[in-house]
């Protein structure tokens, strides 16, 4: 088989590399804002770092530049494994990279100094809306064209997953961002829609990016590395299938549900609540069959720290849909809208379910990407494993707590029918919870770091190696995929003894590939040859 | 919304819904050739290092989705959901608004209105009014007043007897209702810096403080004369018509009250409040709130200085 057909890793390389960078980046943005909402004076009078300039850079930042190119490098990755081909075009996929660095780098030149289209999470004004635009395409052509020269006869589900995103936010960031340009320094430019349209249409897009479809690609990463980690497949094949095409018919029309309550004519509001509502069946289709996949090794769940990071974001993915079908009814939405409620509830899915499955892939990749056995501590794992958890439950509680508490002052009324508290008496409450919400994000950026530390040291542990055969990765790719130790034992060498091969033989398992031997015998070159 | 239109939209949202039942019932009742080809029981499909089980679909999973489905039915049928179908309870957001304050005012507007026909001072030493002021001083005017009685500086204090547009019972009610603007015109550019001084050092005479130089006082006096008495009249006792305050008392509204602590302090406060003038704006409550609450927050707001 000829090195044309082996994998394009240096691109998955510097979309993970670039991940772990901006997502200290924007993190660490993150934390300084939620300590300016705790301790307002921290803005230090500056305009560019004032709560309300960070706030989208912060978001910006993490949307794109964490989950976009943790989705990206995880994208290109799975695609190329699971359909066993080079990725199309690599003079394309580089201009991908590129281009969406560029696309943030701008984000980082723009918003801080006020220059935004002041839509939510597309605050990016018209010249980097266009360069995104071309980015997007250029995707789109690497991606789907790897999947046309697959040497495999089915497109595995995960592809679905990451297809439906790309498709999904080219056309919400398209419509979305459609204005009038005024200006190109600074940039500025008048959205093309009027007062309401426009207000549903950015909801549209807000939901259909941030609720749904990037979420939603993470499920891309689940089908590949939770069957991968454990070694045996997804439970329910039909599951996903189902789950996947009840998610792509609902997803995009439940956005009204955040704008219960306003000049959106009462039909359109009705409509996108029952889809949210409807959406707890996708949604549940994922986590039963995440769950039942795990459900068989329960005990793995002691040893392989991997493991842990996809199950517990499974969980959290759990909580934020449950909390999401719940506070899109009408009367419930009434009591949680508008409060920090609804800041939590986000944070589930970013914080929990985005980044644990971000996290727990990367530790399982990158060994492989650098061709190495095992991430350099695994220890360090643990420990990030730890701070990610618990700073991702104090804030999840806290805000969820202070919305909460918001929500019952600002309805609460006297005897004589008057208000019973002060604004500011609700936000005197929300303070040490701004300040426990701080701490948990802090522990949240302190985990993030120790993984890009620990991932540093990895691939420099591999360096001198790396260096000789840096080009040649590629081509004995299909021997290091296979690699034994690579298979299970990535964060946990088989110190248990229910994990080695004197494991009891599930008759499921049998054809599972529990060893080396039987995985090369899906490599490319095996596939090749038939 | 056009007939056409309005149908559209009611055969899309059905016709999906559907069609997505019609899909699924196929993918679970699919039987799989693959399957049997392979003679492999669990595998549906392998991907290199990947692969599915063929599980069936949990009834649970399909029960919560004809659940849903029956849920989605019911809601387009008493709701307004399917274009200009307007649902079997008739349901509107305006109406529910309207049916809320309706409520609301059942209860509590008449509790109210019968403080319409009770005087201000009235109102001031009734125990229960004053309770309720006190709420809607909370809610409608702590944001600036903070709690009553609160100094802060650039707002006036409404515990003491001291007014910038007059403290009769009407007055604060005229207050509350209209708004008032205070206007002080900025002196730099017509008293230039040494005039400024001049005035400044005659304005801390009749706050009561010991002349430094006594010609300085005599020729702000004449400044005073000339260009303020108008509005804070002879011996700046102050107009209550046009909010201009008295200057012979210690009270001060635009100098901060530890600035005000020493002689130093007030001067160059003086000084900047006639280099500088103010304009000061009181909303006023007429559109936000009604006659009543407007009555009885007069009548708690006198209450604090009688
Ligand atoms: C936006 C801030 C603001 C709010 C809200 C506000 N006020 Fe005022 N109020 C002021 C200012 C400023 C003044 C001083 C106006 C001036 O300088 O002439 C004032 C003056 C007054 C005065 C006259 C004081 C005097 O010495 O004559 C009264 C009485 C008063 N406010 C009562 C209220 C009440 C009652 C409410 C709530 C319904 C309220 N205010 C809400 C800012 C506010
Ligand atoms: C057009 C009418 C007008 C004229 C003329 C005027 N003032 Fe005033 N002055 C006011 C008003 C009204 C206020 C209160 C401002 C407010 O409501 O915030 C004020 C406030 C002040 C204050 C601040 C009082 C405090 O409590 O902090 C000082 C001091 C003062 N004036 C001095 C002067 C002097 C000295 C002159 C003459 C050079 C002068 N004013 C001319 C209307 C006037």
């Amino acid at each position: 088989m000829n090195t044309h057909n082996t994998y394009n890793y240096t691109v998955v390389r510097q979309f993970a590399r670039m991940t772990l960078v901006w997502g200290i980046v924007g993190m660490g943005i993150g934390v300084w804002a939620a300590a300016e909402l705790a301790f307002p004076s921290l803005n230090l009078g500056i305009p560019w770092l004032s709560f309300g300039r960070l706030s989208p850079v912060h978001s910006s930042l993490l949307l794109f530049a964490f989950g976009g190119n943790a989705l990206f490098a995880t994208s290109y990755y799975v695609v190329q494994r699971t359909c066993h081909t080079r990725l199309f075009n690599d003079g394309l996929a580089a201009f991908t990279f590129w281009g969406w660095q560029c696309v943030i780098v701008l984000a980082l030149c723009t918003l801080p100094y006020g220059m935004t289209s002041g839509k939510a999470f597309a605050e990016l004004e018209w010249p980097i809306d266009i360069l995104i635009t071309i980015v997007w395409i250029a995707y789109a052509v690497v991606f789907f064209g790897t999947i046309v020269q697959r040497n495999t006869s089915y497109v595995y589900v995960a592809n679905w997953f990451f297809g439906a995103y790309i498709l999904a936010v080219a056309a919400l960031h398209i419509l979305n961002s459609a204005a009038l340009p005024v200006g190109l320094w600074p940039m500025k430019s008048y959205s093309l829609y009027p007062g309401t349209v426009d207000a549903m249409v950015s909801a549209w897009y807000s939901q259909g990016l941030v609720d749904a479809f990037m979420p939603g690609a993470f499920f891309g990463v689940l089908y590949y590395f939770l069957p991968r980690q454990l070694g045996h497949p997804v439970y329910s094949y039909r599951l996903i299938v189902v789950q996947f095409w009840t998610f792509v018919s609902l997803a995009l029309w439940a956005a009204s549900q955040h704008l219960l309550y306003t000049a959106l004519p009462d039909w359109t509001q009705s409509l996108g609540m029952v889809c949210a509502v409807f959406l707890i069946a996708p949604f549940l289709a994922g986590v039963i069959n995440g769950f039942m996949t795990v459900s068989a090794d329960w005990h793995r769940l002691h040893s392989d720290i991997i493991l842990r990071f996809l199950v517990l974001a499974l969980f959290f993915y759990g909580v934020e849909g449950l909390e999401g079908v719940v506070t899109s009814i009408r009367s419930v939405n009434a009591f949680t809208q508008y409060t920090d409620w609804t800041v939590s509830h986000v944070h589930a899915a970013g914080l929990g379910w985005i980044g644990f499955l971000a996290f727990g892939a990367f530790y399982a990749m990158l060994p492989r990407l650098f061709n190495i056995e095992q991430m350099y501590s695994i220890p360090l794992i643990l420990l990030h494993f730890w701070f990610a958890t618990v700073g991702t439950m104090l804030y999840l509680l806290a805000l969820g707590g202070a919305g909460m508490v918001q929500s019952l002052m600002w309805y609460a009324q006297n005897d004589d029918g008057t208000l019973a508290y002060r604004f500011v008496e609700s936000l005197q409450v929300s303070h040490p919870l701004y300040v426990v919400r701080l701490l948990g994000g802090m522990l949240y950026l302190a985990g993030m770091c120790l993984m890009t530390y620990n991932a540093w040291k990895t691939v420099a542990s591999t360096l001198p190696k790396a260096r000789k055969n840096e080009d040649s990765v590629s081509e004995v790719d299909s021997v290091i995929d296979h690699h034994p130790a690579e298979v299970h034992h990535d964060s946990h060498p088989p110190l248990d003894p229910r994990h080695g091969p004197h494991r009891p033989v599930d008759p499921r398992h049998s054809a599972n590939p529990h060893t080396g031997s039987q995985h090369s015998s899906e490599s490319p070159a095996h596939h090749a040859d038939h | 919304m056009s007939d056409f239109l309005s149908l559209w939209i009611g055969v899309c949202v059905l016709g999906s819904l559907f069609v997505c039942h019609v899909l699924i019932e196929w993918v679970l009742h699919r039987p799989d050739e693959r399957h049997e080809a392979h003679k492999v029981q669990y595998s549906h499909q392998s991907w290199g290092d990947v692969r599915s089980y063929d599980h069936p679909v949990p009834r649970s999973w399909l029960y919560l989705l004809y659940a849903c489905t029956l849920f989605a039915l019911i809601y387009f049928s008493l709701y307004p959901a399917l274009g200009t179908f307007p649902g079997v309870l008739r349901w509107t957001s305006q109406q529910q608004y309207k049916d809320e304050v309706g409520e609301y005012n059942l209860v509590y507007t008449e509790r109210f209105n019968r403080y319409l026909a009770r005087s201000i001072t009235e109102i001031a030493s009734d125990p229960v009014a004053r309770t309720t002021g006190q709420h809607l001083f909370m809610s409608y005017c702590s944001n600036c007043h903070q709690g009553a009685g609160e100094d802060r500086t650039h707002y006036p204090k409404l515990t003491d007897r001291d007014w910038l547009w007059g403290g009769h019972p009407e007055q604060i009610e005229a207050t509350i209702l209209h708004g008032r603007t205070g206007i002080m015109p900025a002196w730099g550019s017509v008293l230039g810096e040494k005039g400024v001084e001049e005035t400044a050092s005659y304005v801390m005479t009749l706050a009561g403080y010991k002349p430094a130089n006594p010609e300085e006082v005599a020729a702000g006096k004449e400044h005073f004369a000339a260009y303020c008495a108008f509005c804070h009249s002879a011996g700046g006792r102050g107009d209550p018509r046009q909010g201009a305050p008295r200057l012979t008392d210690k009270t001060w509204m635009h100098i901060s009250s530890k600035d005000a602590l020493s002689e130093a302090g007030l001067e160059a406060g003086v000084r900047a409040a006639i280099a500088d003038g103010f304009v000061n704006l009181m909303p006023p409550h007429w559109n936000t709130l009604d006659r009543a609450q407007i009555h009885v927050l007069a009548g708690y707001v006198y209450s604090l200085s009688n």
